[in-house]
């Protein structure tokens, strides 16, 4: 055999006890060559274009599943950013073709589509504008769309404007699901240097720089991670900690990496890139909460966690750098509230705040996830923890971003709940200090001088 | 290289599952090219790899005949293409 009996049985314990799946598969699809001066041609473009491109996807996901015996969790289409799609059409609202967007999804199978989104780092167009104004509208009267907004990067510095708009929309994104805890709020994501090639939501759009059709895998094994760390004596140094959590990392993403080449030869799309990112899930034993207080912090949160994440996200970038072609996406760890089981309940126990998920925030990836805040948080507040959050990519030359729900009707303390894989939070305190007139100046915070690179 | 399939059983030893199982692979035109056992206590885990080049039926469908007969007798047969296992292993 040209695998020993003892690595067979390792990789069917990853799956069978340790959870160790595929996230997701994400197609990319480029459609920028559906715009249309008229907004319902822009409709039926983007609707047929998804559904000839990406049929047969879920069926070829499923056929590799099988075949491996590894589970592939989610299937998702994410499409160029509409504000550029639709902007010569000159409406007054795209939530048509959100609708388009979301009938395409339920007709190849996918569970979500990403692109519901703009690019307003440097400045905002008319037609930036109107997506914007529709974000709130749009996740409400669909499934399965996402959007996502970046208002920031290294190189063009933060548009406080766009923070600014970001704060209102999150609010009556929250109003308009109200009676489901502001569950619009989970499709939405707002952005520093967001990344072309996310394969994960809500935050993935199809790049400009990308070519027609391309295959981007997340993969995931807190789980995996987790069994490794209690294996371990309890006497091994931070070093062997971070050793056997890059080797573990290795063979997790190899498993994205055979998952990705694999769909995408079957469907004659190209392979983007493995997206490494630690994801929890609300399942007990897949949280990387835990993995913080194996690591020997009595609860996630505590002093020292900032450190130990620190040490998790770069074991997990070298490990899984080797085991793939293309790296790319997010490639961190993510820490969301809600769906991370042990890190809800520390917010539970009182060991976590938003100030240290904040701190976190800058040694991991995708920043403030599923955090539920009061409902009667002002919006300027809202901006202004979104600014905090792109301050610290922008200078740290990094993605961050915010996703952040305003549950209304509920204060600090109450439950939040969203079902299923997006779990389930206790709500969290925010500082009521205003920084209204800090929001209300506006303009554009500029590059920082790390941006001058040449 | 040729196509090949791992395929592991797992389940209370008795006797006669060896036959069961390599009979039913065998009705496929799988090759098997290596066998391995381990008991563990009353458990027996089988591992076995299979030469799936020339099988007269699918894969889906050389898979699901044996989970089906592992379901029907009593024991838990998984079957995945080596590759998963190689890529997992092997730099």
């Amino acid at each position: 055999m040209l695998v020993s009996p003892e690595e067979v049985l390792e990789t069917i314990r990853m799956v069978e006890m340790e959870g160790l799946d595929i996230r997701a598969v994400t197609m990319g699809i480029n459609i920028s060559d559906c715009s249309d001066t008229d907004l319902e041609s822009i409709c039926s473009k983007i609707y047929e274009k998804i559904t000839r491109v990406a049929n047969g996807f879920v069926d070829v996901v499923e056929e590799v599943e099988k075949r491996y015996g590894i589970p592939i969790v989610n299937k998702r289409i994410a499409v160029t950013p509409i504000s550029t799609v639709a902007a010569p059409c000159h409406a007054q609202s795209y939530v048509p073709i959100a609708e388009a967007m979301d009938k395409a999804a339920m007709n190849t199978g996918v569970d979500l589509i990403g692109g519901f989104s703009a690019l307003v780092h440097k400045g905002m167009t008319r037609s930036d504008e109107v997506l914007i104004s529709s974000i709130a509208e749009a996740l409400a009267s669909t499934e399965r769309v996402c959007s996502a907004v970046n208002v920031a990067s290294t190189k063009s510095g933060i548009n406080m404007d766009a923070i600014a708009m970001m704060g209102h929309v999150i609010k009556r994104c929250a109003e308009l699901t109200a009676n489901r805890d502001g569950i619009g709020c989970v499709k939405l994501a707002v952005f520093a240097n967001a990344p072309e090639d996310n394969p994960f939501m809500p935050g993935a759009f199809h790049g400009y720089g990308e070519g027609e059709c391309v295959i981007n895998v997340g993969v995931s094994g807190p789980g995996v991670i987790k069994s490794v760390l209690e294996r371990l004596p309890s006497c091994a140094d931070l070093g062997q900690v971070a050793e056997a959590i890059k080797k573990t990392s290795f063979k997790i993403t190899r498993m994205g990496e055979l998952v990705g080449k694999e769909v995408s030869e079957r469907l004659g799309a190209a392979f983007g890139i493995v997206d490494l990112s630690l994801a929890p899930t609300p399942k007990v034993g897949d949280s990387i909460a835990e993995i913080i207080e194996l690591m020997g912090i009595e609860k996630c949160g505590a002093h020292g966690t900032t450190a130990a994440l620190a040490l998790l996200v770069d074991a997990v970038k070298k490990g899984g750098s080797m085991a793939s072609s293309y790296v790319g996406g997010l490639s961190g760890t993510f820490i969301p509230v809600s769906e991370d089981s042990g890190m809800a309940e520390a917010v539970g126990a009182g060991a976590i705040s938003i100030e240290k998920l904040e701190a976190m925030t800058s040694v991991c990836s995708v920043g403030l996830d599923m955090i539920a805040i009061p409902g009667d948080t002002p919006p300027e507040v809202i901006s202004a923890i979104i600014a905090d959050e792109m301050a610290i990519g922008v200078i740290n030359n990094k993605t961050t971003s915010v996703r952040i729900i305003p549950v209304p009707g509920k204060k600090a303390g109450d439950l939040a709940e969203f079902g299923g894989l997006l779990g389930k939070t206790p709500i969290m305190a925010v500082k009521t200090l205003s920084p209204k007139s800090f929001i209300k100046r506006g303009g554009r915070i500029p590059a920082p001088i790390q941006s001058l690179r040449n | 290289m040729a196509d090949r399939a791992i395929v592991t059983v797992v389940g209370r030893n008795r006797v006669g599952v060896l036959s069961e199982v390599t009979t039913e692979i065998a009705r496929m035109n799988g090759n098997i090219m290596d066998i391995s056992q381990k008991m563990m206590g009353d458990f027996f885990n089988l591992i076995m790899s299979v030469d799936i080049s020339d099988i007269s039926v699918g894969f889906s469908a050389f898979k699901e005949r044996l989970e089906k007969l592992g379901e029907e007798k009593g024991y838990r047969v998984s079957v995945q293409h080596e590759k998963v296992f190689l890529y997992m292993h092997r730099i």
